[in-house]
C-alpha cells in the first residue's frame, strides 16, 4: 500500500517510537499524539513536569544590518524589547487586511544583527515566503536544515534543568541564551517560554544536540515525574490556558482585534504591515471576538459546536475539549462582540442537543506555575 | 479466551443472558478511544436495528459513535459510567458495559464474530478506521 504523501519525520522519531508513542499525520508531519494517556500527560506536565517534541516548528535565523527593522515592520510586537530586556517577543505576523498569517518568537542578539524566529509548522513555508517576499536590502533569511526542538513544562521543569545544563533555570520568564555545546562552533538556544501555562523551557537547535539534551533531561528527570507528552495533552494543557492555535483561534481570516489579543499589538512601536487594518478596525469597532466559554452541564463541545443565546444562533466553536484539570467541557469561540461578558449564559449544540455554557475569563485553569 | 461474547465490526461486544444483550466497547477500541470522559445515556426503550447509533461516548481525543450490534428495545444504561466514564477504559468487557437491549431476533448472533474471529479480524488490518 502506498500514502499520497511522505510524511516528515522528527529527529526524535525512534525515540518516541520506542517510549510507545501513537502517531498521527499534524500539517505532514507523523507526530505522537500520545504515549500513555493523554489524561496522563495532560496531569503529569501540571503537577510534576512534561517533555513535548516540537520538532515541526519552524527555526528561521534572519541577520544584517537591517535585519531589525525588517522584522520590527512584519510583527505586530515590539522588537526593541528583545534588546532593552534580553526576552523573546511574542507577535502576530499580518497581513495588510489585518489578517494573521502566524504566530511567532524572535530571539534577537543586538551585537551580531542576528535574530532567532520560531514559528509554526503548519504556516512555515507560508511564513518564509512571506518573509522572502518583503525582505529589504542587508537582510539575509535562513531557513534552518536538520534542525530540532523541544519544551519541558511543569512545576518540577526548572529543577530538572538545573540538574542537567546551567543558566537555563536562573534566567527570567521569556528570557533566552545561545548555548555554546554538541559539535564545536555549534549552538543551541534555550528560551525561558513554553505553551503550557506551567514554568519550563524550550530549546532549539541541531538535531543532535537536542535528541542528546532531550535524552538526558528525561534521565535526570523520570524519577521525580517527567514523562514525554504528545500532541494531544500539548492542545489540552494550552487550551486550558485559553492559548491561540493557528488555524483555530488564530487564521487569515481574523485580525488580533478580534482574536481578543490587543496586547500583541504594540501601537508606540510605529508602523508594520497591517496597522492600518487595525486602526480602522478599532475606530469602527469589532462585529465579532473571541470568548471563553464553560460548559454548565455535561458534554464535550468541539471545534465547529454552534453557540446560542436566547434561542439565536451566532457564534461558531473554534477549539474545545474536554477539560481534565477542571473536569468539564470548554471552549473558544468567535462570537458577536456583545456576547462577550463574564456569565453570559449560551448553548452549544453538541450532537444535535443544547447544552447550557457561561461565558468565562481566561484562562480556565487559573492554577498554573506562570 | 472462550467467552460468549460477540463482536461487530464497529468494535462493539454483545453478550447474552437469555433476551438480554449487554453492550460494551472490546479492548481493542477503549485503547484506541482513550481516556473516555463522558458517556451519553442511551434512550431507555428506544427501538434500534443492528447497525443503528444507540448513543455517543467522548474521549478527550473526540466522540465516538455506539453502534446496536443487534436489533431491539434499549431496556437499560450503566448508570455508574455517569460518575466513572473511565470504568470503560479500565474494565471494557464487566463494570464498563455501556447498555442492555431486549434482543428482538436472536438469530442475529450469528453474523456477529466469535472472540477469535474478531482477534484474527484486528490482526488482519481490515479493522482499521472505524473507531
Amino acid at each position: 500500500m502506498t500514502t499520497a504523501t511522505t510524511l516528515r519525520r522528527s529527529p526524535l522519531h525512534e525515540i518516541h517510537a520506542l517510549s510507545g508513542g501513537k502517531f498521527i499525520d499534524f500539517y505532514g508531519w507523523e507526530l505522537p499524539v500520545q504515549y500513555t494517556s493523554i489524561i496522563d500527560e495532560h496531569q503529569a506536565t501540571r503537577q510534576a513536569a512534561g517533555i513535548f517534541d516540537i520538532s515541526h516548528m519552524g527555526q528561521v535565523m534572519i541577520e544584517g544590518p537591517g535585519a531589525f527593522d525588517f522584522i520590527q515592520k512584519l510583527i505586530t510586537g515590539d522588537l526593541q524589547r528583545t534588546f532593552d530586556r534580553g526576552l523573546g517577543v511574542y507577535g502576530h505576523l499580518l497581513l495588510p487586511t489585518g489578517g494573521i498569517i502566524d504566530d511567532i518568537f524572535v530571539y534577537g542578539l543586538k551585537e551580531s544583527k542576528r535574530f532567532f524566529m520560531v514559528v509554526n509548522g503548519s504556516t512555515h513555508e507560508k511564513d518564509v515566503a512571506w518573509l522572502r517576499k518583503n525582505v529589504t536590502p542587508g537582510v539575509t533569511i535562513t531557513d534552518l536544515e536538520n534542525r530540532a526542538g523541544f519544551a519541558i513544562q511543569g512545576p518540577k521543569a526548572l529543577g530538572i534543568i538545573r540538574d542537567t545544563l546551567a543558566g537555563i533555570a536562573e534566567l527570567p520568564r521569556f528570557a533566552f541564551q545561545q548555548i555554546q555545546g554538541g559539535a564545536p562552533n555549534e549552538t543551541f538556544w534555550g528560551c525561558r517560554t513554553g505553551y503550557t501555562g506551567e514554568d519550563g523551557a524550550e530549546f532549539f537547535g541541531p538535531a543532535r544536540t537536542i535528541v542528546t539534551l532531550w535524552k538526558q533531561l528525561l534521565e535526570n528527570g523520570a524519577a521525580i515525574g517527567l514523562k514525554p507528552c504528545g500532541l494531544g495533552a500539548r492542545d489540552t494543557l494550552r487550551l486550558e490556558v485559553g492559548y491561540p492555535l493557528y488555524g483555530h483561534e488564530l487564521t487569515e481570516n481574523r485580525t488580533s482585534l478580534e482574536a481578543n489579543m490587543e496586547w500583541v499589538i504594540k501601537w508606540a512601536k510605529g508602523d508594520f504591515i497591517g496597522r492600518a487594518a487595525l486602526e480602522k478596525q478599532k475606530r469602527e469597532g469589532l462585529k465579532e471576538i473571541l470568548l471563553a466559554y464553560e460548559l454548565t452541564d455535561r458534554g464535550v463541545p468541539r471545534q465547529g459546536a454552534k453557540l446560542f443565546k436566547d434561542g439565536k444562533p451566532g457564534g461558531e466553536t473554534v477549539s474545545g475539549t474536554f477539560s481534565p484539570s477542571l473536569q468539564k467541557g470548554i471552549g473558544l469561540a468567535y462570537a458577536p462582540l456583545s456576547w462577550n461578558n463574564t456569565g453570559t449564559v449560551l448553548d452549544v449544540e453538541i450532537h444535535g442537543k443544547r447544552v447550557p455554557a457561561k461565558v468565562v475569563q481566561p484562562p480556565f485553569y487559573k492554577k498554573g506555575t506562570v | 479466551m472462550s467467552t460468549s461474547r460477540r463482536y461487530a465490526k464497529s468494535h462493539e461486544w454483545i453478550r447474552l443472558d437469555g433476551k438480554t444483550g449487554y453492550v460494551g466497547i472490546s479492548d481493542h477500541a477503549q485503547k484506541e478511544v482513550t481516556d473516555v470522559v463522558y458517556v451519553e445515556m442511551a434512550k431507555v426503550g428506544k427501538a434500534v436495528k443492528a447497525g443503528d447509533e444507540a448513543t455517543t461516548l467522548e474521549s478527550v481525543k473526540a466522540a465516538f459513535s455506539i453502534y446496536a450490534p443487534m436489533s431491539g428495545t434499549i431496556s437499560k444504561t450503566n448508570n455508574a459510567l455517569e460518575g466513572d466514564p473511565g470504568l470503560i477504559n479500565k474494565s471494557p468487557y464487566d463494570d464498563g458495559w455501556i447498555f442492555a437491549m431486549d434482543v428482538s431476533n436472536p438469530e442475529e448472533l450469528n453474523a456477529l464474530m466469535t472472540e477469535e474471529q474478531y482477534q484474527a479480524f484486528l490482526t488482519s488490518g481490515a479493522a482499521a478506521g472505524h473507531h
